[in-house]
């Protein structure tokens, strides 16, 4: 074994090749490459999924996809900055005060407050251009689709978290609310709000997207919270919101879906 | 390398995102090699489209004994092989000569930039090596190979690498000093 390495030591040092090389040098860097644009290389890779090996059992796909993605997102909660935390926490404290201190309907709060962290979120999600998110596409060890789908895990759970501990204050502090319709307040402006953010940040890519939407958000809380308004929403029965949840939950499902299977390039980029 | 291990572990799982950051991570490196070697944009995308096709075709195939990259740039120094004894680069050449002639009786100023005449006439020198010379001062000099590395690419033994790379630099060395690529493709133009 020591032998063998001692000669391809021995063969590697040529001193004929070395100067002849350092003789060239100056020439053959003059022989750029002319590299193929990103679509094209994206075409090549769409040419590729054909190929890559099925798995008979669609439950162990399923399984490996989704491990998959929760292992990256453990490790994306890090990535996410101190700003996105501390909104969300800000969010919190500002439900819990302003019901607690200036008696503001309990449901309306809910209702404003619950797709706050997504628009946070969707923030942290496309800040693709820099930093750590560039660093872990360049090192090649991750997609993008990848990074991008453990970061809307991260924000969804976080959400997720975020509005259980604000319906438990809200039942702690207020034992009159319903806890029912509290959830309801919240589900269903959060999965409306999420289904739509995705289908906008498909097209329309950057924190001036997201700046928009939550001030739009804010314009149409503004007009929900209004008498009349509340009054009719109220009268709205709890199927209907069940309804409308669960089919904005499917169609989040099927965008996410798409994102990975496809790749994010397509998704995104269209 | 670890990683192209758990990525392989995961196409083989059938994930289409591993297969994305492989195809990636060694997409303009296999591009590189294919381009120097051929010398023409578009044949370049479409071989190295085929290669990678053939990777994704072969990796069940890859044992873990030898590194991936190795793996990998053996299937394109053997797809650039076939391809060169192929009737579709008999036919390619000839249309791209016709271009290149075309073009080049069209242009009235074509080296008019000093640094694309002296590209065009490393291109030309690089081209006019036989192409077993061609791949190995390819893989040395512009992939910074091993000579060992080269040879198991290469399926040759060290000492005919090292035969092959100072002839293949040797002529080099000398049709450069000549500006025999200029020369050609002067003689081309008018």
């Amino acid at each position: 074994m020591i032998k063998n390495d001692r000669q391809t030591i021995k063969f590697e040092i040529d001193d004929e090749i070395l100067e002849l090389e350092q003789e060239l040098e100056m020439s053959l860097d003059e022989f750029d490459v002319e590299f193929p644009s990103e679509s094209e290389i994206m075409m090549t890779v769409d040419a590729l999924r054909p190929h890559v090996p099925k798995i008979e059992n669609k439950w162990d796909t399923l399984v490996a996809s989704v491990s998959t993605v929760m292992k990256y997102s453990t490790r994306e909660v890090f990535y996410f900055s101190p700003l996105f935390w501390g909104l969300n926490l800000l969010f919190l404290l500002i439900g819990v005060t302003s019901t607690l201190f200036y008696e503001v309907d309990p449901y309306l709060i809910m209702l404003y407050v619950a797709p706050l962290p997504t628009f946070i979120g969707m923030i942290e999600i496309f800040k693709s251009g820099n930093t750590e998110m560039a660093e872990l596409e360049m090192s090649f060890k991750f997609s993008l689709q990848e990074i991008i789908l453990s970061r809307m895990v991260v924000v969804g759970a976080f959400n997720i978290t975020l509005n259980i501990l604000l319906t438990i204050s809200f039942a702690v502090l207020q034992p009159e609310v319903m806890i029912g319709k509290l959830i309801l307040y919240w589900a269903t402006p959060f999965t409306i709000v999420t289904a739509i953010m995705l289908v906008v940040a498909s097209k329309f890519r950057g924190s001036y997207t997201l700046t928009g939407g939550l001030v739009v958000w804010t314009v149409v809380a503004l007009f929900l919270v209004q008498q009349d308004v509340m009054e009719r929403i109220e009268t709205v029965s709890a199927v209907v919101y069940i309804f409308v949840t669960v089919a904005a939950t499917i169609f989040i499902l099927i965008k996410m879906s798409r994102i990975y299977k496809r790749g994010i390039s397509y998704e995104f980029n269209r | 390398m670890p990683e192209d291990q758990e990525l392989i572990e995961e196409i083989l799982q059938g994930s289409q995102a591993a297969m994305e950051v492989l195809t990636r991570k060694y997409y303009k490196s296999i591009y590189a090699f294919v381009y120097r070697k051929v010398g023409n944009k578009e044949m370049a995308y479409d071989l190295t489209q085929e290669i990678f096709i053939k990777m994704m075709q072969r990796i069940k195939s890859y044992s873990n004994k030898g590194s991936f990259k190795s793996w990998l740039y053996t299937i394109a120094v053997n797809h650039c092989r076939d391809y060169w004894k192929s009737a579709d680069y008999k036919q390619t050449t000839k249309i791209t000569e016709l271009q290149d002639s075309i073009k080049s009786t069209n242009s009235d100023v074509p080296y008019i930039f000093e640094r694309k005449e002296s590209r065009e006439q490393v291109k030309a020198a690089i081209n006019r090596l036989p192409d077993i010379q061609k791949e190995a001062v390819i893989l040395k000099y512009y992939h910074d190979m091993k000579i060992k590395e080269i040879a198991d690419i290469t399926k040759a033994n060290v000492s005919t690498v090292k035969s092959r790379l100072k002839q293949g630099l040797g002529k080099l060395a000398t049709s450069l000093e000549r500006g025999e690529g200029n020369d050609q493709k002067r003689q081309t133009n008018h």
